[in-house]
């Protein structure tokens, strides 16, 4: 197995990086993918409870790198989900605690047993990023339709390309159409024409995502939610599928008189 | 005479020659610095370049022979001093604006040092100095063949043609012109050393700010040319835009 190690990257905080690496994690693993999800927002570890796995942690990232544990004993396993793993982040240290050359080697280790590697990768533009980004070999960029999330991705977007990256593709979450009818938020076409990277796909605003953040349940377990659509399609791209983009409605989905009712409150 | 007053005269002349000499030993040495100081012709000024190696008690004396040498050249043309990395202290500067630059009326374009202590003191006292950590590289027109992303910059000594768009958060400097193929939202700062005989273009113009010299003009979102192809210039003094057609 040659292993794809993908990071999951923004600039700019809260835009749903974390969101994006568990989605995308579990359905690579329902389409029958071995994947391995890791947490390198060392210090503020999210990935877990976004997973459902924070009760399951005995071993984290850290201890890996310090030879406190075998690599295998760090992962946590999803029982939901076949061959799908977490390695989880160190809540109690600080980004400093691994260097760029440990994370190679870490993903190095994992490239041979698994099909994907997912890295969640901290906000900023630090060494808490370059550790998450060192050793991946495609990227992700998350934003959303705002001009300070969109200048961050593009300052992001720079570095991966001045560190040799290739393959850099844009996610954009939280897109809303009705906003974007109304002229009050970026319109996708301006973000993917401001960015000029291949844009992989287009999540709505949805609740159901807050809903399954809080239950640790992400949505690509098996909900069909906006979101769950969106991030499905996402997947079947990475895996190379030709399916055509579309701009979601966060309407969409909800019951009939729903749609009419927030039809009038336009 | 008794011998005492022998001695004591003796002992004067010994003072007075001592003193002689040690001034005319200062003056050698004076004239030995001085040809540490260089002299560049930049178009429309001379920069005066005083190597970190003349000790700060020797600065002035070394400045002043080293004009006196070359004084057909200096005359009447503003100067930069460029003091390259030394730190120079109040006193310094003081000493040099009261034994040379007022002495000698010279006209100062501006205080330079690649040293950040040396340009907060000269900017400090009021003196025209570069802005922080600016250095130009290579003359000539700078093509860059590629759209720059928000957080990168270019400085240039010269004219930059952007074969690209300029995003957002993105900055370059030219001591020329800037011309930018695609879209413009991004920083430009065109006679960045003070020429305003130059200009900005842009395929299409989306900045909120653009500089030339030491004019800036903001751009509010509701300008009329706003997404259009225009040059920006410098005309009467004040930051001037036209409309490019075709
Ligand atoms: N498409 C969406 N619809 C609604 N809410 C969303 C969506 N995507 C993310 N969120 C919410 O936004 C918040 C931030 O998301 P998330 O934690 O994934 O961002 P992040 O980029 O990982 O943040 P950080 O930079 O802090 O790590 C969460 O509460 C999440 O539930
Ligand atoms: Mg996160």
């Amino acid at each position: 197995m040659n292993a794809r190690i993908i990071v999951v990257t923004s600039g700019k905080g809260g835009v749903g990086k974390t969101t994006v690496t568990a989605n995308i994690s579990v359905a690579l693993a329902k389409e029958g993918y071995s994947v391995v999800a890791i947490d390198a927002d060392i210090g503020l570890r999210n990935l877990d409870v976004v997973m459902g796995l924070e009760n399951r942690i005995v071993y984290n990232l850290v201890d890996v790198v310090e030879g406190s544990c075998r690599l295998e004993q760090a992962l946590v396993r999803d029982k939901r989900v076949d061959n799908l793993y977490l390695l989880p982040a160190a809540q109690t240290r600080t980004k400093d605690a691994v260097s760029p050359e440990q994370m190679v080697e870490l993903c190095e280790a994992l490239r041979d047993s698994y099909d994907f590697v997912l890295i969640d990768s901290p906000a900023g533009i630090e060494g808490g990023f370059k550790n998450a980004a060192v050793a991946a070999d495609e990227a992700l960029v998350v934003a959303t339709p705002e001009v300070s999330s969109v200048r961050d991705a593009d300052r992001i977007i720079g570095l991966l390309e001045s560190e040799g990256k290739k393959s850099i593709s844009l996610i954009v979450n939280r897109y809303r159409s009705s906003m974007v009818k109304k002229g009050n938020m970026l319109d996708v076409t301006d973000v993917s024409e401001i960015l000029a990277v291949k844009l992989l796909g287009v999540v709505p605003e949805d609740e159901a995502v807050v809903v399954s953040t809080n239950k640790g349940e992400p949505l690509s377990m098996g909900y069909s939610s906006p979101a769950a659509k969106a991030f499905r399609d996402i997947c079947h791209r990475i895996l190379g599928k030709d399916i055509p983009l579309k701009y979601p409605d966060e309407n969409e989905g909800k019951g009939f008189w729903e749609g009419i009712k927030s039809l009038f409150r336009l | 005479m008794v011998p005492d007053d022998v001695a004591y005269v003796n002992m004067w002349h010994y003072i007075y020659n001592n003193i002689r000499l040690v001034n005319y030993l200062r003056k050698v040495k004076s004239m030995d610095y001085s040809g540490k100081i260089q002299f560049k012709g930049e178009g429309e000024h001379i920069r005066l370049i005083v190597s970190e190696s003349i000790p700060a008690e020797f600065l002035h004396e070394a400045i002043n022979l080293a004009i006196d040498k070359a004084r057909k050249l200096v005359g009447g043309v503003p100067l930069i001093l460029d003091f390259k990395s030394r730190q120079l202290v109040q006193d310094d500067i003081f000493g040099l604006l009261s034994n040379v630059v007022c002495k000698r009326h010279l006209k100062i374009k501006e205080w330079r040092s690649s040293n950040e202590g040396s340009r907060e003191l000269f900017s400090s006292m009021g003196f025209k100095t570069q802005e922080r950590g600016r250095l130009y590289q290579g003359r000539g027109t700078l093509f860059v063949h590629r759209s720059l992303r928000s957080g990168k910059t270019i400085e240039h000594d010269g004219d930059v043609i952007v074969l690209g768009n300029v995003n957002e958060g993105a900055e370059i400097y030219a001591t020329g012109s800037i011309c930018v193929w695609g879209r413009l939202c991004g920083l430009a700062h065109a006679g960045c050393e003070g020429k305003d005989d130059v200009f900005i273009v842009a395929g299409c113009f989306d900045a909120n700010q653009v500089r030339i010299s030491d004019k800036i003009s903001y751009v509010g979102p509701d300008t009329h040319w706003i997404g259009k192809s225009v040059k920006v210039y410098v005309a009467q003094g004040v930051i001037a835009v036209s409309e490019l057609s075709g």
